[in-house]
């Protein structure tokens, strides 16, 4: 019997490391596209924005694919959750400045506006990394506490 | 915490691994360094570089239409490359018109001049019935320094006077 925190745990993984997964594969195949994305965004300098454009999406597949098969776990989650809060604070700025522009996060593969949902999508990816740090966490202390 | 940077350094390295294989792994890699006017283009163009470009043009298939004036045109182009200069486009679209059942399209401009091509590149969008459309980011000096094929003179004839 998979107990109610365990479930949780499952389906919040699956669901964080499947969306980013979605979302680093068209990025990695278009790094055109996710350059020009990133430049709308008008919050980085231009230098930085072509190596950003390489790295980042593989940097989300990697963390994604360590969330999903446990091999630095943590680390993964941890990646996941900055890039969560970046997206976010990116989308926030971006609604504070008025900028109508499509936020680039899934390449081609979906268009979405810079908007409040997507505001909120990526706050709520941001919950699902930080609950499962702390389920780590727990299950974590609980074995040594008993050794 | 050691252990917890550890694993974020090795997923930085893992990511720039990736990254660096899949952007060798590419037809033409994607540049460290983008021009400018890349960031300003407006006509859903594919951007591409002097590489790609060649092999379009090797290929034989392409369409290369050049947005410079028609006097800079007839002082030197891509070998076999059309000229639809943006400020008269509408007056000379009728005239390439008919190559376009040839595709791609590659626009290209001369060096530093992507919003030019860009430019072009948003007619043929509107008003031409392009699918396939590039913009080729070095321009014709570029092209031109590599020592790749240029030929110069007025527009070629139309397609409907020439066997294909």
């Amino acid at each position: 019997m998979v107990s109610g925190g365990r479930l949780l745990g499952w389906v919040l993984r699956i669901g964080l490391a499947g969306v980013y997964l979605y979302a680093a594969i068209p990025k990695i195949l278009e790094p055109w596209e996710f350059a020009r994305s990133i430049w709308n965004f008008r919050l980085l300098p231009q230098p930085m924005i072509p190596p950003l454009a390489l790295w980042l999406p593989p940097l989300e597949a990697v963390a994604a694919l360590a969330v999903l098969f446990g091999v630095l776990y943590r680390g993964g989650l941890v990646v996941l959750a900055g890039l969560s809060a970046a997206f976010a604070a990116g989308v926030g700025s971006a609604i504070a400045r008025g900028l109508d522009i499509d936020c680039g996060c899934f390449g081609k593969a979906a268009s979405s506006e810079a908007n409040l949902p997507h505001l909120l999508f990526n706050v709520a990816l941001l919950a699902a990394a930080v609950v499962l740090l702390i389920l780590h966490a727990r299950s974590a202390r609980t074995p040594r506490s008993r050794a | 915490m050691r252990r917890a940077l550890t694993d974020l350094l090795l997923l930085a390295v893992a990511a720039a691994i990736v990254a660096a294989a899949a952007n060798f792994a590419r037809p033409e890699p994607f540049p460290l360094a983008v021009p400018d006017g890349f960031y300003h283009m407006e006509s859903g163009a594919k951007p591409i570089r002097m590489g790609a470009t060649r092999r379009l043009f090797d290929a034989g298939d392409a369409v290369f239409l050049d947005a410079r004036s028609a006097e800079v045109y007839v002082g030197g182009r891509i070998e076999g490359a059309l000229n639809l200069p943006f400020d008269e486009w509408e007056e000379a679209l009728p005239s390439v018109e008919p190559w376009f059942d040839r595709q791609p399209v590659v626009v290209y401009a001369g060096r530093g001049e992507i919003s030019l091509a860009d430019d072009l590149g948003s007619v043929l969008r509107d008003h031409a019935r392009v699918e396939k459309l590039y913009l080729y980011l070095g321009g014709f000096e570029q092209w031109r320094d590599a020592g790749l094929p240029v030929s110069d003179g007025a527009n070629p004839i139309p397609p409907e006077e020439t066997e294909w």
